[in-house]
């Protein structure tokens, strides 16, 4: 891992589109600005995989047996919503 | 033309050129699967498959969060929305990704992280609602 040491104020290039700043620094907390193009998907990364996590996790699902479909009670859910 | 996959889950299934839903960027987890088709079967109603032509092990459960939450909402941002040529929201229908397990009370629902499918071109994306409360794992039973 490449590492840089920053002062709030400061910037790095990643590439010659996105720009990351420092913007403050206080005890235990980083807040951090971001410049990039719209295309590129910025997300906190602990929610990015939490939502790898569980696509993975659905993937792997195989098809409901009837008997769990009847258990979830979803066929009522959609019965009645119609 | 009809075309035949063989997949693991659900046989031999046949679709057409037209059927086949386009996810932009593929899905977290899954960014190199981009083709995919819906699988609909009476016997799972209201549970359809999101399953992938590149990957034919590779499928996912859905369901209409609507039918969970008649007040689900989903916002696209204006980068989403061009990503998916969607102009008005009505063009989009919506999918939430669902985890199964043989224990009823374990089987969640994604409705933090939806998929839209604009039908008009059929386009899709996974859409992540940062500034919404819903969960990712919300049990699907209530």
């Amino acid at each position: 891992m490449l590492v840089f040491t920053r002062k709030a104020g400061e910037s790095l290039m990643i590439g010659d589109e996105v720009e990351v700043t420092i913007l403050s620094v206080t005890q235990d907390q980083v807040r951090v600005g971001i410049k990039a193009p719209r295309e590129i998907p910025i997300h906190r990364q602990e929610v990015y995989q939490a939502i790898v996590r569980q696509n993975q996790r659905a993937s792997y699902s195989t098809p409901p047996s009837p008997d769990l479909l009847d258990r979830l009670k979803l066929a009522d859910l959609t019965r009645k919503q119609k | 033309m009809t075309q035949e996959l063989q997949t693991s889950k659900f046989g031999t299934v046949t679709y057409e050129a037209g059927d086949v839903i386009e996810l932009i960027g593929g899905m977290p987890g899954f960014s190199n699967l981009s083709r995919f088709i819906l699988i609909e079967n009476p016997d799972l109603e209201p549970i359809k498959f999101l399953q992938s032509l590149e990957k034919p092990m590779i499928s996912f459960p859905l369901i209409d969060p609507r039918i969970l939450d008649p007040d689900y909402q989903i916002e696209l941002g204006e980068e989403e929305r061009r990503k998916l040529d969607i102009v008005d929201q009505c063009q989009g229908l919506s999918y939430s990704i669902v985890t199964f397990d043989p224990v009823p009370e374990a089987c969640t629902v994604n409705l933090f992280a939806p998929i839209v499918v604009n039908t008009s071109n059929m386009r899709a994306l996974q859409v992540i609602l940062f500034d919404s409360d819903y969960s990712i794992e919300q049990p699907l039973l209530k």
